[in-house]
């Protein structure tokens, strides 16, 4: 294994030499997990390319995730890696199925909003259909409050963190201890 | 299985579980290795499966905001949520970490790793590392801060090792042939 290792003359030399680097560089901003993303999977062009290794070279944070990412692929790929979460699965399926379940609502309001105002006026002209309107309307402030504790449970578990760099493009860090 | 983005986006439910079994188990993987690389003993499975959880959370809140940043043209989505879930897993342990670490605890902890006696002093000279290509700044790195062997760094760079024995030999010897026109330079003379 000694000889992948880097020759020891070159080691010594190197170890001469100031060529310690912060973690991150300071003012400096990562680049978008898209574009590592884009790197591991060889789809930058030569200038791109460029760019981002000259990153690499002063960011050991993306170098590690580089590092990480081409780990868990080959990892997954080759054996599996893990057991297959189904805990997990079903958590996520539901999460979706109450994420979107706002948009339903709001179309079955908007079909409700309209049977409501022709209620509303059969009910100033006299005509007697006020009684088809009482059921979807409880209906929806049910459904509201659903949404909206989810709502809430979504932001405080979803504070942004002031000591991490978030933003980028996506939102995401992209930047790991050691 | 391809699974439809747009439709998640959009959406639907079918399409969202489709999405969630085909990657679950690559985003709990990736998770997974980041925990157990991360702050803290062991992989702890109700934290991973936490974390999973939040980075679905995370692809779907904001209408999406996140997932809609995908773009297939620039990268494949299996490497791209794999960075996404690594992200979300340093983010969490960060979090959960910090109560007990100082700011100053995790700029060591971040720091690149050298031994005592390879610390720089106030007198140790900076290397000339603008007289090196992007790519040759890399490879020295990977091989001599992080002590990665040539075969890793081929991995990393997708290169043959080979290319990577001819890169750091370049820089090297751009390295020594500029300190060798520098006065009182600790680089002169040595060879390697």
């Amino acid at each position: 294994m000694s000889n992948l290792l880097p020759h020891s003359d070159d080691l010594d030399f190197w170890r001469l030499y100031d060529t310690s680097v912060p973690a991150r560089p300071a003012n400096v901003a990562c680049p978008p997990l898209l574009e590592l993303a884009g790197y591991v999977d060889d789809r930058l062009d030569g200038a791109a390319r460029e760019r981002l290794e000259a990153h690499l070279s002063d960011c050991l944070e993306c170098r590690d995730a580089i590092v990480h990412a081409r780990g868990a692929l080959e990892s997954v790929a080759s054996s599996g890696d893990v057991a297959s979460p189904l805990a997990v699965i079903r958590r996520a399926r539901t999460l979706r199925a109450r994420g979107t379940r706002g948009r339903h609502v709001l179309r079955r309001i908007g079909r409700w909003g309209v049977a409501a105002a022709f209620a509303a006026l059969a009910a100033v002209g006299g005509l007697e259909a006020g009684a088809a309107t009482s059921g979807p309307q409880t209906t929806v402030e049910t459904a509201l409050q659903d949404e909206l504790s989810f709502g809430l449970l979504d932001e405080t578990r979803f504070e942004d963190d002031p000591l991490i760099t978030w933003p980028v493009e996506l939102g995401v860090e992209s930047g790991e201890e050691q | 299985m391809d699974v439809d983005i747009q439709a998640c986006i959009d959406g639907d439910p079918r399409a969202w579980d489709q999405f969630v079994t085909r990657w679950s188990k690559l985003i709990f993987s990736a998770v997974n290795r980041a925990v157990l690389r991360g702050p803290g003993a062991g992989s702890p499975r109700d934290l991973v499966e936490d974390i999973v959880q939040e980075v679905f959370v995370r692809l779907i809140k904001d209408d999406c905001r996140l997932l809609r940043t995908y773009d297939p043209a620039r990268a494949g989505l299996s490497t791209w949520l794999t960075l996404v879930a690594r992200s979300v897993a340093i983010d969490r342990l960060r979090r959960k970490a910090r109560p007990v670490r100082s700011l100053e605890a995790s700029e060591e902890t971040l720091a690149v790793a050298r031994t005592p006696e390879d610390q720089p002093t106030a007198d140790t000279p900076s290397i000339p590392l603008h007289v090196l290509t992007s790519r040759q700044r890399l490879v020295l790195r990977l091989l001599f801060d992080e002590e990665r062997s040539v075969e890793e760094v081929a991995r990393f760079l997708a290169v043959d090792p080979q290319t990577v024995r001819s890169t750091k030999h370049k820089a090297l010897s751009r390295l020594r042939a500029h300190l060798s026109l520098q006065p009182e330079s600790p680089g002169m003379g040595r060879s390697g």
